[in-house]
């Protein structure tokens, strides 16, 4: 659905992308992570055809955006990072306005504001000038400029920036939604919580460059071998300490009271090596647990290995 | 060919102007504007009744007369309104998208470039248009009551929509291209400065014919072209409002309508490339556009200089005086499309400025020392070049007056040039310290200025001419150009305009010191906003 083939954008000296190789499937929700600055914003920008990329192509359904910017644009919901809206007009009016600009026309126009203000649960505010709305409301609203011309593919930058913990879990639960209705979603953010829950796909951005992508699992599979375990230890601290620090496969150790925390380089299968090496050796094990790694922590170990 | 209703329907169908109209008008401002407006529309025909009814001072022989002159003041309002104001409030259209943040919504749209300009053209003077349209009942009325030819009325109503189109255009320009450019306030001294850079020197430009062949610049000369086709004994006998173009006798709109309507559609057509990209070379689309029109200017220039009897490049003497108005015209017109050139070439844009300062260096554009920006050329040079710019101007209408300037000598030429280039280095830097700096204090300075060295005469004059014609000749309106009237008051011509010299050289120096003033603060707060840039991390 989405393809970027050796993506660049330059801003003189500045490499903001570089050589960037993406592909979202129809029907992904496909998180971009990384942190400000990373060349997230830049490249759902050219997604949407507001940046002409210095270098490469992007395909958006097939069409080549360079060269198809006005039917890319119908076919796209665009909804950036920092965004502002038209104070002087009811919540109605915007709606009808971006409606029309995308080219609905009466009498579908009418239906798809009133599905959307239902979506983003804005009918209340339906003659609500903008200007009074609160900050999640219009942050809700942009959500809902988004989907008023029913798009096949979001580009969504940094949307639950500014929501309160209740909106972004409603704007989970409506991406889910938008998922099942058949809409290919990419939504860019630095919160990595944000996106875990929801996404299908992720692709982690660092300094311009995607340096790993694929779904939550199989990045998981790939880091795999910095295995965290944590051993609690009733008797024979010292030697459990002289046992692990010996490991060969042991990276770091971290002690705290009778917990001691390791980052193991191995599979599964080592940790219980490592737990009978501990017991045949008179350590006695209160507890021994493996940690799966998180979105956030895949990520810091992926970007630590990247800047290292 | 796309056939003429799509213009139409572009416009119709444009959800831009829609919303943006409904959104503007929603305030009440905008009744209480039009109902002002109406107010001063019937005041103005009751007080012109009065003095044609008034027993004891019959200003108008007859009601024709006081009508026909009622038309021309109507005119004269609705062009000030369309000439100024439609600029200012163009001048905020894409400065408020981009500092609200709401231009990449609209530009994610399937809408062009076209289509948002010409919807923000068509919505933000809004009120304008409004005003425009209810003043249009009263003016024609005032026409047919008037009798004033319909050649005159579409005549007038042309000139006046086409500098309305022009000047929406330069406003959203200026607001369009710079692309840093988020106080709605700066881009409306740029496109203010720039518009009365352009009456400025046409109105300087004015001195250089013998007649009224550059009447077609600006559109108040326009006006006063036509009124003195009504009011014979208020002009001077040799007065003939009409150019001699080419052996034929061509009316001053001739050349003021489309004169408008090409610089418009340049500023059309760049600022709608900007308005869909941030990132096309600054001023690319409408620099082609100007290029070529200037292109176009100098062949007719010089097609016209060339076979013309009377001009001076072929080296044979001028047959009868003021017979041909071509080369002047074509001249001025190519020297005033060349100033406007020079200026946006050499007005230094604030990316031009960050650029340097982020490469440690001071020196940005042509003149790189005094127009960096951080390193603003001292006020007593700014001063000295102001001065010799005005003595230039004072010095090519003391030619002009005396008879130095006919036939049109190669010196003569030399003297505009230097005018010219003064004219160019103190706008540029006026219009650069507006561009760069906050603060909008200096901009109403200046703008108060403008209004006074432009509006205030001229609305005089208008009165004095269609009121008090009896007693005022028609001299005194170019007399109320200040440096016009010190030029006469050197030279031969009659010197019973003493007060009017006294009177324009109060409101001169009142303005000079207005711009300076303005100029200065402007560059005082460019130097702040260097020295913020600088200290930020």
């Amino acid at each position: 659905m989405i393809e970027t083939v050796n993506l660049r954008k330059e801003y003189g000296k500045v490499i903001a992308v570089r050589d960037l190789m993406l592909t979202v499937k129809p029907g992904d929700i496909f998180g971009l992570i990384g942190p400000n600055g990373a060349g997230k914003s830049t490249t759902i920008n050219m997604i949407a055809s507001l940046l002409e990329p210095t270098e490469g192509s992007i395909f958006v359904n097939g069409l080549d955006v360079d060269k198809n910017r006005r039917q890319v644009r119908e076919i796209v919901g665009y909804m950036p990072d920092f965004f502002g809206m038209y104070d002087d007009l009811t919540v109605r009016e915007y709606l009808a306005f971006f409606a029309t600009a995308y080219g609905v026309t009466e009498p579908v126009r009418t239906s798809s504001i009133d599905d959307v203000l239902e979506v983003v649960e804005l009918q209340d505010k339906r003659d609500e000038l903008i200007g009074k709305l609160s900050r999640g409301m219009r942050q809700r609203l942009c959500v809902g400029k988004t989907l008023v011309q029913n798009p096949r593919i979001l580009l969504l930058d940094e949307p639950a920036s500014g929501m309160d913990p209740k909106g972004r879990i409603e704007l989970r639960s409506l991406l889910k939604e938008l998922q099942r209705q058949g809409k290919t979603i990419l939504i860019s953010s630095h919160i990595l919580t944000e996106l875990s829950d929801v996404c299908n796909a992720i692709g982690i951005m660092e300094k311009g460059r995607v340096i790993e992508t694929g779904t939550v699992d199989e990045i998981r599979a790939k880091i795999r071998g910095l295995m965290q375990l944590t051993v609690e230890v009733l008797e024979g601290m010292p030697r459990a300490k002289e046992i692990l620090t010996g490991d060969e496969k042991v990276e770091s150790m971290a002690v705290e009271g009778n917990r001691i925390s390791v980052a193991v380089n191995g599979d599964p299968d080592y940790a219980a090596t490592i737990l009978e090496k501990l017991v045949s050796n008179g350590v006695r094990v209160s507890s021994f647990a493996r940690e799966e790694a998180d979105v956030e922590e895949i990520y810091m170990q992926i970007c630590g290995h990247q800047v290292s | 060919m796309r056939p003429p209703g799509f213009i139409a329907a572009s416009i119709l169908r444009n959800p831009y102007i829609a919303v943006s109209v409904r959104a503007r008008l929603r305030r009440r401002a905008t009744l209480l504007l039009s109902a002002v407006w109406v107010a001063v529309i019937v005041l103005c025909i009751e007080l012109n009744y009065f003095l044609y009814s008034s027993p004891n001072y019959p200003f108008y022989p007859s009601l024709e007369h006081c009508f026909f002159s009622v038309f021309f003041q109507l005119l004269g309002v609705q062009l000030f309104l369309a000439f100024f104001l439609t600029a200012y409030y163009c001048s905020n259209s894409v400065s408020i998208e981009r500092s609200t943040r709401t231009l990449p919504l609209l530009r994610a749209t399937p809408l062009s470039g076209h289509a948002i300009a010409l919807g923000k053209i068509a919505s933000d003077p809004a009120r304008i248009w409004i005003l425009l349209a209810l003043g249009f009942p009263f003016t024609i009325t005032c026409a047919a009551v008037g009798r004033v030819s319909i050649s005159t009325f579409a005549g007038g109503y042309a000139v006046m929509l086409a500098a309305a189109f022009f000047s929406c255009n330069l406003g959203l320009l200026c607001s369009a291209v710079g692309r840093r450019l988020t106080k709605p306030g700066q881009a409306g001294a740029a496109a203010i400065g720039l518009t009365m850079m352009m009456l400025f020197v046409s109105q300087s430009l004015y001195s250089f014919a013998p007649l009224n062949s550059l009447a077609g610049l600006s559109p108040i000369p326009f006006f006063i072209s036509s009124v003195a086709q009504r009011f014979p004994p208020s002009f001077p006998t040799n007065f003939n409002p009409n150019l001699n173009f080419m052996g034929a006798e061509v009316h001053p709109f001739l050349i003021s309508f489309p004169l408008y309507v090409l610089l418009g559609l340049g500023c059309f057509l760049g600022a709608s490339r900007r308005i869909a990209d941030d990132n096309v070379p600054v001023l690319s689309r409408s620099q082609t556009t100007c290029g070529y029109l200037l292109y176009q200017l100098a062949v007719l220039g010089a097609v016209t200089n060339f076979f013309h009897p009377v001009r001076g490049f072929t080296g044979r003497p001028i047959a009868t005086p003021a017979t041909g108005d071509e080369p002047m015209v074509a001249y001025s017109l190519l020297a005033l499309a060349g100033l406007i050139l020079a200026a946006l070439i050499i007005t230094p844009t604030r990316s031009r400025v960050e650029a340097a300062i982020r490469r440690g260096s001071t020196e940005v554009g042509l003149f790189r020392r005094w127009f960096s920006g951080d390193t603003a050329p001292p006020f007593p040079l700014l001063a000295v070049m102001f001065v010799a710019a005005m003595c230039g101007y004072g010095l090519f209408c003391w030619m002009v007056v005396t008879n130095a300037f006919r036939p049109v000598s190669n010196g003569s030429l030399l003297v505009g040039a230097t005018m010219l280039f003064f004219c160019v280095i103190t706008f540029s830097l006026f219009a650069q310290s507006c561009y760069l700096a906050r603060g909008k204090q200096p901009v109403a300075i200046a703008v108060a200025g403008l209004v006074l060295y432009f509006v205030f005469p001229a609305v005089l004059s208008s009165i004095l001419q269609l009121v008090a014609r009896p007693v005022v000749r028609a001299d005194y309106i170019y007399a109320l150009n200040p440096i016009y009237a010190l030029a006469r008051s050197f030279s031969n011509a009659p010197s019973n305009d003493t007060a009017f010299f006294v009177f324009g050289t109060v409101v001169y120096v009142a303005v000079i010191a207005g711009l300076v003033f303005a100029i200065v603060s402007q560059l005082r707060g460019l130097r702040r906003h260097i020295e913020k840039m600088r200290s930020a991390p």
